[in-house]
C-alpha cells in the first residue's frame, strides 16, 4: 500500500512526514523546501505502507520542475490513498488544489493543518461539515506537535482498503460540456488517472498530457483546438482561466459554509514587515543579521578549533615518540589521526553554528524576505531574488544548493545559479578559509576572501549575463508569515544536514589522508604533485601542495587536511608565506567542484553543463588566484 | 508564466493589493487571494488592473 503527500508550499507535509519517518526531509518556512520527494515506511493498524513526501505544489499545473514531479508522481505510480495537507489559515487557497486533486479519482483524505495557528487567529473550521460537502474524510491536524498525525493515517488507511474515490465538483455547463466530449472522443482503456482529470488537464493546455494522449488519439488536438475556440468565444476568457474562476468560487462557497472567523487578533507581521524590508533599515538590518551571523560563526568556530587542534597536535608527538616514527604504521596511524582531527577540530566547530543559525533564519520565515529585498541587486549579475535561496544555502553545502535551483522556473537561470553556486564558499571551504587564512592571517583577510569571492562571481555573472542575456519572467514567491522556530525542528534539520558529513565525508577524509600517508611514505605524491604543476608554479605555491589538490576534488576540506600531510606539519604558517595561503584558499574556494557536487549537477543539468560548469570553474580559479597574487603584489 | 499567475491567484476580476515595493526599482509584494505574494517588476508590467 503506498500513501502520498500532496499539499501547497509551507503547508506542513514534510513536518508531517518527518513526524512519521524520524529526521528524513528537510523543512522550513519557504516555499519549495522539498525539491525531490523522500519515502519512508509507516505503520498502520498492524500493517505497513510506504509514504511519499511530494514537493509542495499550489495545483497541479506543473510550472516547474519541483510541481512537475507531483503530477507526474500521481500518474506513473500507484497510489493507494492521497493525504491532501492544507494550511488551515489559508482554507481557500488550500481547497483550491483540493478540489483538483478529487478528479484524479484516487481515494483520499484532507487533513487541515496548522488548526493552532488558526485558532489564534480567530478562525473556525467546521471539518464535520467540510467531509460532508466533499464526500471524503477530512481531519483537524497540528503537525509540529503530532496531533491528529495517527488519526489521518488511521483514514487514509481505511479509505485506501474501501478504494472510496471521491466524487469531483461539478463545473458549469459550458466546461462540463467540453469535458464530455473530450472523454467520449479519447480511446477506451485504463487510464493511470482519471479520464475526468485528463479531459481537464487537456483543455488547461497541460503539454505533457496533451502529447501523450495525441499520441493514442491522433487528431484530438483538434477537437480540443475547438472546444478551446468555442470556450473562449462564449466568455472571452481563455479556458484555463475559466476552469481556475469555477474553481475558485467553489473553493470559496466551502469556505464561507465551514469557517467562521471571530475576533481578528492583531496581526504583528505587517509592524514587523514594515521595519524588516524598510528600504533603508530593512537594509542595515540584513548587513546586521549577515554580519552578525558571520561573527558568530567565527567566534564559536575559532575558539573550539584551537584546544581542539593543540590536543591532536599533542597526541600526534605522544604517538610519534612511543613508536618508531620511521615504519609505515606510525604513519598511517597519524595519517588517520589527521583525518580524525580534521573533521572534529576544522570542520565541526564552524559547520554546526552555521546550520544552526541557517535553519534559524529559514524557519522564522527570514530567508524570503532577503530574496525580496536582494532582488534588484540579483539582478545586477543577471538573476532575481529567488536564487538568493540557493546562494545562501550553498555557504553550507553545494549538493542542496544544486538541487534548489529548481524552484526557478527558467533553465539558463538554474544554469547560471548553479554555476555560481559552485563558487561559493560551502563549510567545507569555510573550513580551508577559517582553518588556514583566518587562523594564520586574521579574520580580516578570512572576510577579504569573501569579498574577492563575491567580486569573483558578481563578475563571472555579468560576463555570463553578457552572452545569455535574462529574459526570464522574474521574482515569483509567496511571502511566508513568521513563525517561530521550535528548537528541534532546527537542530533535527543541522543533524539531517550535519549526518551527511559525519558519516559520508568524514570516513573518506580519514581513509584519505591514510592512504596519502601511504604515498607519501612510499615517496608516489612527487608524481601526483606533477599533475598540477603547471599550477602550483603559475600560483607560486611548493609543488607538494598539488596531491592535496587532487584530494580537494573529492572533499574541499581534505585539501587542508592533507596539505598538513603533504607538508609533514599542521603548523601551516612556519612553511607557508601569507601569500601563499591566501592564493592556495584562493584557489582551492574556486576550482572543480568537489564530485557529489558535480554529480548533483548532472543529475540536476545534464553532463554536458557538468562539464562546462567544471571547466568555467578551473579558469576562474587560476584567474581569480592570480588576481590574489598581484593584490599581495601591490599592496603589502 | 501564465499557468503560475493563475495558480497563485492572479485572475481576471480578483483584487490585487500593492502592500509595498522594494527599493532600487525592486520587487513589489502584493496581497491577493489573502496571500502576499512577491513579484517582480518584469512579472508585475504584465498584469493589467484597474484602479479602484
Amino acid at each position: 500500500m503506498r500513501f502520498a503527500l500532496v499539499g501547497q508550499p509551507n503547508c506542513g507535509k514534510s513536518t508531517l512526514f518527518n513526524q512519521v519517518a524520524g529526521y528524513k526531509a528537510e523543512t522550513g518556512n519557504f516555499a519549495g523546501t522539498t525539491v525531490k520527494f523522500e519515502e519512508t515506511k509507516v505503520r498502520v493498524l498492524g500493517d505497513v505502507a510506504e509514504l511519499v513526501d511530494l514537493p509542495g505544489t499550489y495545483s497541479l499545473l506543473g510550472t516547474n520542475p519541483a510541481e512537475r514531479v507531483v503530477l507526474d508522481y500521481l500518474i506513473a505510480k500507484k497510489v493507494n490513498a492521497v493525504i491532501n495537507v492544507i494550511d488551515a489559515t489559508h482554507l481557500i487557497q488550500g481547497l483550491l488544489l483540493t478540489l483538483e486533486l478529487m478528479e484524479m479519482g484516487r481515494p483520499m483524505v484532507l487533513a487541515i493543518n496548522m488548526m493552532d495557528e488558526a485558532s489564534r487567529q480567530g478562525l473556525k473550521i467546521d471539518g464535520k461539515k467540510l467531509s460532508e460537502l466533499l464526500g471524503i474524510p477530512v481531519l483537524p491536524m497540528i503537525a509540529t506537535r503530532g496531533q491528529g498525525v495517527r488519526e489521518t493515517f488511521i483514514q487514509a488507511y481505511r479509505t485506501a482498503k474501501e478504494k472510496k474515490v471521491p466524487q469531483p465538483q461539478k463545473y458549469g455547463d459550458e466546461i462540463e460540456s467540453a469535458v464530455t466530449d473530450i472523454k467520449s472522443k479519447m480511446k477506451q482503456g485504463r487510464f493511470p488517472i482519471s479520464r475526468r482529470a485528463i479531459a481537464v488537464k487537456l483543455l488547461e493546455g497541460d503539454p505533457g498530457i496533451t502529447k501523450k494522449v495525441e499520441k493514442k488519439n491522433p487528431g484530438i488536438i483538434d477537437i480540443i483546438q475547438g472546444h478551446l475556440d468555442t470556450l473562449c468565444h462564449h466568455s472571452s476568457r481563455q479556458a484555463i482561466w475559466m476552469v481556475a474562476t469555477e474553481r475558485q468560487k467553489t473553493a470559496r462557497d466551502l469556505s464561507q459554509k465551514v469557517s467562521k472567523q471571530g475576533e481578528t487578533h492583531f496581526t504583528i507581521r505587517d509592524k514587523l514587515d514594515d521595519f524588516f524590508l524598510h528600504p533603508i533599515f530593512g537594509y542595515i538590518f540584513l548587513l546586521l543579521v549577515l554580519g552578525g551571523f558571520f561573527i558568530l560563526v567565527y567566534g564559536i568556530g575559532n575558539w573550539l578549533e584551537e584546544p581542539l587542534l593543540s590536543f591532536f597536535n599533542n597526541l600526534t608527538d605522544l604517538i610519534l615518540n612511543l613508536l618508531n616514527a620511521e615504519g609505515l604504521l606510525p604513519q598511517l596511524i597519524v595519517g588517520a589521526i589527521q583525518g580524525i582531527s580534521g573533521g572534529l577540530a576544522i570542520v565541526l566547530p564552524y559547520l554546526v553554528p552555521f546550520l544552526l543559525g541557517l535553519g534559524f533564519l529559514e524557519d522564522i520565515g527570514y530567508l524570503t524576505r532577503i530574496a525580496f529585498l536582494s532582488d534588484a541587486l540579483m539582478h545586477k549579475i543577471g538573476l532575481h531574488g529567488k536564487a538568493i535561496v540557493p546562494f545562501i544555502l550553498g555557504y553550507g553545502c553545494s549538493v542542496p544548493a544544486i538541487m534548489s535551483t529548481r524552484i526557478m522556473e527558467d533553465k539558463r537561470d538554474r544554469l547560471l545559479s548553479a554555476a555560481l553556486v559552485t563558487m561559493i564558499p560551502c563549510a567545507a571551504r569555510l573550513s580551508v578559509i577559517f582553518g588556514l587564512v583566518s587562523f594564520y592571517l586574521g579574520p580580516w583577510a578570512a572576510l577579504g576572501i569573501y569579498f574577492l569571492n563575491l567580486f569573483v562571481i558578481a563578475i563571472t555573472g555579468k560576463i555570463f549575463t553578457h552572452f545569455l542575456p535574462e529574459d526570464s519572467p522574474g521574482l515569483i514567491l509567496e511571502m511566508p508569515v513568521y513563525r517561530l522556530p521550535t528548537l528541534r525542528t532546527i537542530t533535527a534539520k543541522a543533524w539531517f544536514r550535519i549526518r551527511e558529513f559525519i558519516f559520508e565525508a568524514w570516513p573518506l577524509l580519514i581513509v584519505g589522508s591514510v592512504i596519502l600517508a601511504a604515498l607519501n611514505y612510499y615517496s608516489i605524491t612527487p608524481y601526483l604533485d606533477k599533475i598540477f604543476q603547471p599550477f602550483t608554479w603559475a600560483l607560486g605555491l611548493p609543488s607538494e601542495v598539488g596531491t592535496p589538490l587532487i584530494f580537494g576534488i573529492f572533499r574541499k576540506e581534505l585539501s587542508l587536511i592533507m596539505l598538513a600531510q603533504a607538508l609533514g606539519t599542521t603548523n601551516f604558517g612556519a612553511v607557508l608565506t601569507p601569500e601563499q595561503m591566501f592564493s592556495y584558499t584562493v584557489f582551492v574556494v574556486f576550482y572543480i567542484p568537489c564530485i557529489a557536487t558535480m554529480i548533483t549537477i548532472k543529475n540536476e543539468l545534464g553532463a554536458k553543463n557538468m562539464w562546462l560548469i567544471t571547466g568555467l570553474s578551473m579558469f576562474v580559479a587560476i584567474t581569480a588566484a592570480l588576481i590574489s597574487r598581484l593584490l599581495f603584489f601591490l599592496f603589502i | 508564466m501564465q499557468r503560475r499567475l493563475t495558480q497563485l491567484g492572479f485572475l481576471p476580476g480578483n483584487k490585487v493589493r500593492i502592500i509595498r515595493a522594494a527599493p532600487f526599482h525592486g520587487p513589489l509584494l502584493l496581497e491577493v487571494e489573502g496571500r502576499e505574494i512577491v513579484l517582480g517588476r518584469g512579472v508585475a508590467s504584465h498584469i493589467f488592473v484597474e484602479y479602484i
